[in-house]
């Protein structure tokens, strides 16, 4: 969209490589459903672990939300190694998943 | 990504504010209508007086008028009459073995408690709920819209990144340059009016996070109830004892209600009436402060006693109040709500010529354009000169369908839809050029017989409601000539053929 | 809220002035005048916050942002259309030399005075 005449033309299409699409797409859905989860997945600690009230904890967790959405969101369209991004986004998601399931809901 | 952090927020920016923009400019537009909703619902009913009825006799003669109907529902949602809404309006749960008969909002006159001797209309709510929901069935909707400002969200920040020269061209708006002149209008209308857009974009998603994100109240409550409980301090859900006891009368309990926050009430919700185990919260309204969330007091409909009130909410609970707070701007008066009226067409105005810098940018002097080229201009058309048109459709089929008809409401509705879809496919048949100056010359033509319509129709045209200094009426004419009025020179300035740009062959730098 | 508006908008004014787009249509010759123009902006800003009393805890600041971008709008616009004209007055204060300006105020006031 900005055109900049630092940056090289692009490749005309019979050039690219085919997988292009496919690291498109991966990188498309790790932003929007993996972002998704990662977001929830942080909040959802927070709101956990967060000491004090518990009502207070949760409205912490739900106000700061799409904060951590969009950005990590934004962040899977910046850098550009897609293993990176992939193994961040779904690691973090999986990972504090299973910290979460393993510490139940707060009595 | 390849590039730097700009280029790759650029090239994001550009795909997000794409594929939501359609979307977005009619939730700015129809979210930008609502901060008048009950304005709106008023000029759509002009056979009603203003209302003069304290807010004790409005619960009273609704509860009356629900004792008739429906003694034995579930859940009674009293919305009562304030300065700017003239009329009660209910909504009942119904008893799953009651006989089933039409339901929906009831509007209710605020003195008899019958319902309103006007003729039926959605009014306000339409747009309203259309901003949050885009006609779709829950939670479709519900989902799409959220998506739609996240998409949003993503691109202010981006666009924020990206934008390079932000302060050096702070003023810069250069007329009659064609693509410069797009990026110039989108700059200016995002820029300067970049607090009330972020500020709108995320408090939106705030009022519905509930749903969107309902992942931290599921890790600290086993039952989700129990957080608005602890947050709001709404009654845990009784059943019903299934032993009758009479109502007691909601008049009084309002008024102390009242009297114990010296702030008047809004909203009653009855659960269980005529149960043993009945209970009627009464709900502070919001106008008094930046929090939407107005406290509430609980009370036993058997005996009137207190049984539980809202807690005074701590800063986690009590920020999120204050963000659905400046999201809808209960506490707003008159001049500053306008104001944000203002603000939100500059919204509008930031994702339209977002869309139109998009067709601009990629358009080469001489060449045939490409196929999303042209699906993404006419997509423009049908949305950014179309909804306008369907808005203005709706107001206009309030004035000329009869009064009397039966199930005009949904007529009303149908109309916005089909004028908006009809317009968006006729359209097709006209070159761009013909069909954006034609989109909006129709556009200020409808909305300039609005005023005309009004008066013909209704004993409250401009003239008298001047005179009469009925501000509501007139404000609302007069705001729809001055809309008429942008759409004409929009439509004069489509008409004109563009000059021939004196431009470079090679690729220019579009700067930010 | 009107009030806030305008402040804003002079408060934006001055620091189109001061930028280096509008400095020759408003007539601005050195840098001591950019910052003064600068501080002079950011003083009205200042005011147009504090003047915009409410009741509401925190709604003043909603007023302040919201009137000073209607303001920054309403500029730009106005600047886009005709910047000679619109930062005329600014242009004739800044560019009159101070000491005719004072020989002007110490001039008795019957002398008849020529336009």
């Amino acid at each position: 969209m900005f055109i900049d005449r630092q940056q090289p033309q692009p490749a005309p299409r019979t050039a690219r490589p085919p997988w292009r699409g496919t690291v498109m797409a991966v990188r498309c859905v790790t932003a929007l459903v993996g972002g998704y989860a990662f977001a929830a997945v942080v909040v959802t600690l927070i709101a956990r672990l967060l000491p004090g009230d518990r009502a207070e904890a949760t409205g912490w967790g739900l106000t700061l939300s799409f904060l951590f959405y969009a950005a990590i969101g934004l962040w899977c369209f910046h850098e550009r190694r897609l293993v990176r991004v992939a193994a961040t986004v779904w690691g973090v998601a999986v990972a504090g998943g299973g910290l979460l399931w393993l510490l139940g809901v707060r009595a | 990504m390849t590039g730097s952090l700009r280029q790759n927020m650029a090239w994001i920016h550009g795909w997000l504010g794409l594929l939501a923009g359609w979307l977005l400019f009619a939730m700015f537009l129809t979210g930008t209508a609502s901060y008048f909703r009950p304005e709106i619902t008023r000029w759509m009913q002009p056979e009603l007086p203003a209302a003069g009825v304290t807010t004790a006799q409005a619960a009273t003669s609704a509860v009356a008028h629900l004792q008739r109907v429906g003694a034995d529902d579930v859940q009674w949602y009293i919305y009562l009459p304030d300065a700017r809404t003239a009329i009660t309006r209910v909504f009942e749960q119904p008893n799953p073995k009651a006989p089933p008969r039409p339901r929906g909002e009831l509007q209710l006159d605020p003195r008899t408690g019958d319902p309103v001797a006007a003729r039926e209309t959605r009014g306000g709510e339409h747009f309203y709920r259309f901003h949050f929901q885009l006609q779709l069935p829950y939670p479709w909707g519900r989902w799409l819209a959220g998506l739609c400002a996240l998409f949003m969200l993503g691109a202010i920040v981006s666009g924020v990144i990206t934008h390079k020269r932000i302060f050096a061209d702070f003023f810069t708006l250069r007329w009659n340059k064609g693509q410069r002149s797009w990026l110039d209008a989108h700059n200016v209308s995002a820029v300067l009016a970049l607090p009330y857009h972020a500020v709108i974009t995320y408090t939106g998603l705030i009022t519905l996070v509930v749903m969107y994100m309902p992942w931290p109240i599921a890790a600290n409550y086993a039952k989700p109830i129990d957080f608005a409980q602890a947050a709001y301090g709404l009654p845990a859900d009784a059943e019903a004892s299934g032993r009758r006891a009479p109502l007691v009368p909601v008049g009084p309990l309002v008024a102390a209600a009242e009297r114990g926050w010296g702030a008047p009430a809004t909203r009653l919700v009855v659960r269980h009436p005529n149960d043993r185990a009945a209970t009627v919260t009464v709900a502070r309204h919001a106008g008094a402060s930046i929090n939407a969330r107005g406290a509430s007091v609980t009370y036993a409909g058997a005996t009137g006693r207190v049984i539980a009130r809202s807690p005074d909410p701590g800063p986690a609970i009590a920020t999120m109040g204050v963000m659905l707070g400046l999201h809808i701007a209960q506490f707003a008066g008159p001049a500053l709500r306008w104001t944000l009226f203002l603000l939100g067409a500059t919204g509008a105005a930031m994702v339209g010529t977002g869309l139109l810098l998009w067709t601009t940018a990629r358009r080469r002097p001489g060449a045939a354009p490409f196929f999303g080229l042209r699906l993404v201009e006419r997509l423009n058309i049908a949305v950014v000169a179309g909804l306008p048109v369907g808005m203005a459709a709706f107001f206009l089929s309030n004035r000329l369908i009869p009064a009397g008809l039966a199930g005009r409401a949904d007529l009303e509705v149908q109309a916005m839809f089909w004028t908006w879809g009809g317009l968006a496919l006729v359209q097709l048949a006209r070159p761009p050029r013909r069909a954006w100056a034609e989109g909006f010359a129709l556009g200020g033509l409808a909305f300039a017989a609005m005023p005309l319509v009004n008066l013909l129709t209704t004993t409250r045209g401009l003239p008298r409601s001047l005179a009469a200094a009925d501000w509501t009426f007139a404000g609302f004419d007069l705001a729809m000539l001055a809309i008429a009025l942008l759409l004409g020179v929009a439509a004069a300035r489509a008409g004109r053929a563009p000059r021939l740009p004196v431009s470079r062959r090679s690729k220019v730098l579009v700067d930010a | 809220m009107l009030e806030t508006a305008l402040l804003a908008a002079i408060a934006w004014l001055l620091l189109a002035a001061a930028s280096f787009r509008f400095r020759r249509e408003a007539g601005v010759p050195n840098p001591r005048q950019v910052r003064a123009l600068r501080l002079a902006a950011a003083a009205l800003l200042a005011l147009a916050l504090f003047r915009c009393g409410t009741p509401l805890t925190g709604e003043r600041w909603i007023r302040a942002l919201g009137g000073a971008s209607i303001g920054a709008v309403l500029v730009v616009l106005a600047l886009s259309a005709d910047a000679m004209f619109v930062l005329r007055p600014l242009r004739q204060l800044l560019t009159r030399p101070a000491p005719a300006l004072l020989r002007r105020l110490r001039r008795p006031v019957r002398q008849p005075r020529s336009y």
